[in-house]
């Protein structure tokens, strides 16, 4: 990770990827810690359909919540503490799995049993 | 011997995605209408899906960012899901009118009602892309499309005027809407959005590097130029043999007339063969795009290298495409009317999709050392002006001509 | 494409001149492609499936045509041309039917040659009072 890096440019919308290789969401808000004045802090990464809705102009934010959820922490929407991010280059690199973090929000099975693919 | 390989397989691949039922259509009727006067545009559309490819290729192998990645990553989420939504409905469109091609094509072949084969069409192509792997899927489209080299076997055979044909590339500019709407037409046909999609997302499926840079390259060149020779194929045979005889060719079934006048049924079969392919090719190719876009939008698992297990929305999204694109077809609107929309309405969205590949590619942050040369550079930026001037007077020109009706 | 689009919708305006000297071209258009069909069938150079499906096709275009003029109110003076290009569109119907029928025929295909060169009036046809071109020629100069 580079010493200064541009939070909105390098790291907000930037591809989630666990510590064995998959895919597993975007950045899709940071979450900044602190208070006016005091040091703000990035303490957690957002993903999730659930955190569209607050990042659209304000006039669609009702069409965006019907289309796309309201942010329902743990299922629209899941937060990843900044402590188990590992790197942010190309990808931002997790330190565990995604199951384990939460984010195994495309580990639905259904296709296993099906041959081929 | 092994890069030899490489390259002729990059380059099938490029070959088998560039034409397709919009090249078909546009370039036969742009011959029997204008004869050679179109011949220009081509070259412009070829230089420009070049360009546009060499750069989203090397983006992917640089980066390790397909398209989709790149746009939600430079525009944002607000202008990143505008562009999603426009490209999924413009895909969607190209999808079904690839598929209803395949179902005409099969009809031609085997003379069954339309529906029917539309629907075993894909199917079929359901099933190929289900069991075959992904390098496979390039070659067997890319090979079989081959045989559309009939066309311009044809069009040297029947000994054109090359006085004529010279002209023809040498612009000129006339004040009929309908030559206008054609040329539109044509540079849209060959910038169709869902290759790139498919060239930049095919690029990370094979896992390229810096080190393939030169087969992306050559790829770029020789295989949208191999492309672009086809389409001009069948414009110089079209305006042979279709516009002395003012044969106007509405209908798929018209277009394999260019090779069996002359060649008789084999180049009619091989005229049928290669069209075949080369749709079905490019409905596989729309149908991944789509699936390729929205997955890479929203940060899922996606690439056929991971097994449908290994990607479940990824390939349940092209399934889906799939079974939209037919059911598109299934409300009787004609897959010629269809394949003129998806063009045209494509090259609106275009300026959009090209626009952050070509601010990424000239980021050194991001790129290094292979960011754009002088000359991708400049020739980038040319031809985003020359887009944006094409979205505009887009639509306009489907509607002054009534889609070509003229 | 073929169909006008305004022959769909209802209270569109009178078909003028101009329009139906359109209608008229792209019957000579389904009359050339026509031709090339029947060429490829007499030379027995051709997939039989191809000629009966494509055909059959054309064959719907001319039909279509022809109810769409048939149906359409033309402007004053035009109604003879009018009635002469539904038959004319007609006849081009019947003999692209015939070669849908008999896709593989020689001796079929080359009667539907003929009926397509006589409707277009090419050749030593010229001067048929029936014939697409003179239709086109009284169109116009009609206006």
């Amino acid at each position: 990770m580079d010493e200064r890096f541009d939070l909105v440019y390098r790291l907000l919308d930037d591809q989630l990827v666990d510590v064995d290789g998959r895919r597993c969401g975007r950045v899709d808000d940071v979450e900044l810690t602190g208070a006016a004045g005091e040091p703000l802090v990035v303490t957690g990464l957002l993903t999730g359909r659930g955190a569209y809705a607050a990042r659209l102009p304000a006039r669609w934010r009702r069409l965006a919540r019907a289309l796309f959820g309201r942010d329902v922490r743990g299922s629209t929407a899941r937060r990843v503490p900044w402590t188990e991010v590992s790197d942010v280059g190309v990808t931002v690199a997790l330190r565990r799995r995604a199951a384990d973090l939460g984010l195994d929000g495309d580990d639905w099975r259904p296709l296993d049993r099906v041959p081929g693919g | 011997m092994k890069a030899v390989l490489q390259i002729a397989l990059g380059i099938i691949a490029a070959i088998g995605g560039f034409v397709d039922i919009g090249d078909l259509v546009f370039n036969s009727q742009a011959g029997a209408v204008f004869g050679y006067e179109l011949m220009w545009a081509v070259p412009i559309g070829v230089l420009g899906i070049g360009l546009y490819a060499e750069m989203c290729g090397r983006v992917a192998a640089v980066t390790k960012r397909p398209v989709f990645d790149v746009i939600r990553m430079r525009l944002g989420l607000t202008t990143g899901l505008i562009v999603l939504v426009a490209s999924l409905f413009v895909n969607l469109l190209t999808v079904a009118a690839e598929i209803g091609g395949v179902g005409l094509l099969l009809q031609l072949f085997f003379d069954a009602p339309f529906t029917l084969f539309a629907l075993l069409g894909a199917l079929a192509l359901a099933t190929i892309i289900w069991f075959v792997p992904f390098e496979g899927l390039e070659r067997l489209f890319g090979y079989a499309g081959l045989a559309l080299f009939v066309f311009v076997a044809a069009a040297l055979y029947l000994g054109p005027d090359w006085h004529s044909v010279a002209r023809g590339f040498v612009p000129e500019a006339k004040s009929s809407t309908l030559y206008w709407y054609f040329v539109v037409g044509l540079v849209a046909a060959a910038l169709m959005p869902y290759e790139v999609y498919f060239y930049s997302s095919g690029a990370v499926e094979e896992r390229w590097g810096p080190g393939d840079l030169r087969v992306n390259r050559l790829n770029a060149v020789i295989g949208y130029g191999i492309g672009g020779l086809l389409s001009l194929g069948i414009m110089v045979s079209a305006a042979q043999l279709f516009a002395p005889a003012g044969v106007s060719p509405d209908h798929l079934g018209t277009v394999p007339l260019l090779a069996q006048v002359p060649f008789g049924e084999t180049g009619l079969l091989l005229a049928l063969l290669g069209m075949l392919f080369a749709i079905g090719g490019a409905a596989v190719d729309a149908s991944f795009a789509g699936a390729y876009s929205i997955a890479q939008f929203a940060g899922w698992e996606w690439g056929k290298y991971r097994r449908a297990s290994g990607a479940p929305r990824f390939t349940l999204a092209w399934l889906l495409f799939f079974a939209l694109g037919l059911i598109v077809l299934m409300t009787g609107i004609d897959p010629l009317d269809l394949t003129e929309y998806s063009v045209v309405l494509s090259v609106v969205a275009l300026p959009l999709t090209y626009l952050p590949v070509l601010l990424i590619a000239r980021d050194r942050t991001f790129m290094g050392d292979h960011v754009n040369g002088a000359i991708a550079g400049s020739l980038g930026w040319v031809y985003f002006v020359v887009l944006v001037v094409v979205a505009v007077v887009a639509i306009p020109l489907l509607l002054a001509t009534n889609a070509g009706a003229g | 494409m073929v169909a006008c689009g305004c022959a769909l919708l209802a209270g569109c305006g009178p078909l003028d001149r101009a329009e139906l000297g359109r209608g008229v071209e792209s019957l000579s258009a389904l009359a050339a492609e026509g031709q090339l069909l029947a060429d490829g069938v007499v030379q027995d150079r051709t997939r039989s499936t191809h000629t009966r499906v494509h055909a059959g096709t054309l064959a719907g275009d001319a039909a279509h045509e022809a109810q769409k003029l048939a149906d359409a109110t033309v402007e004053a003076g035009a109604d003879r041309e009018r009635d002469e290009a539904v038959a004319v569109a007609q006849r081009l119907d019947d003999a692209l039917g015939e070669l849908e029928t008999f896709p593989g025929g020689e001796r079929t295909a080359a009667n539907v040659h003929r009926a397509l060169t006589k409707i277009q009036a090419l050749g030593d046809h010229r001067g048929h009072a029936d014939d697409l071109e003179r239709l086109a020629g009284r169109i116009k100069d009609g206006a």
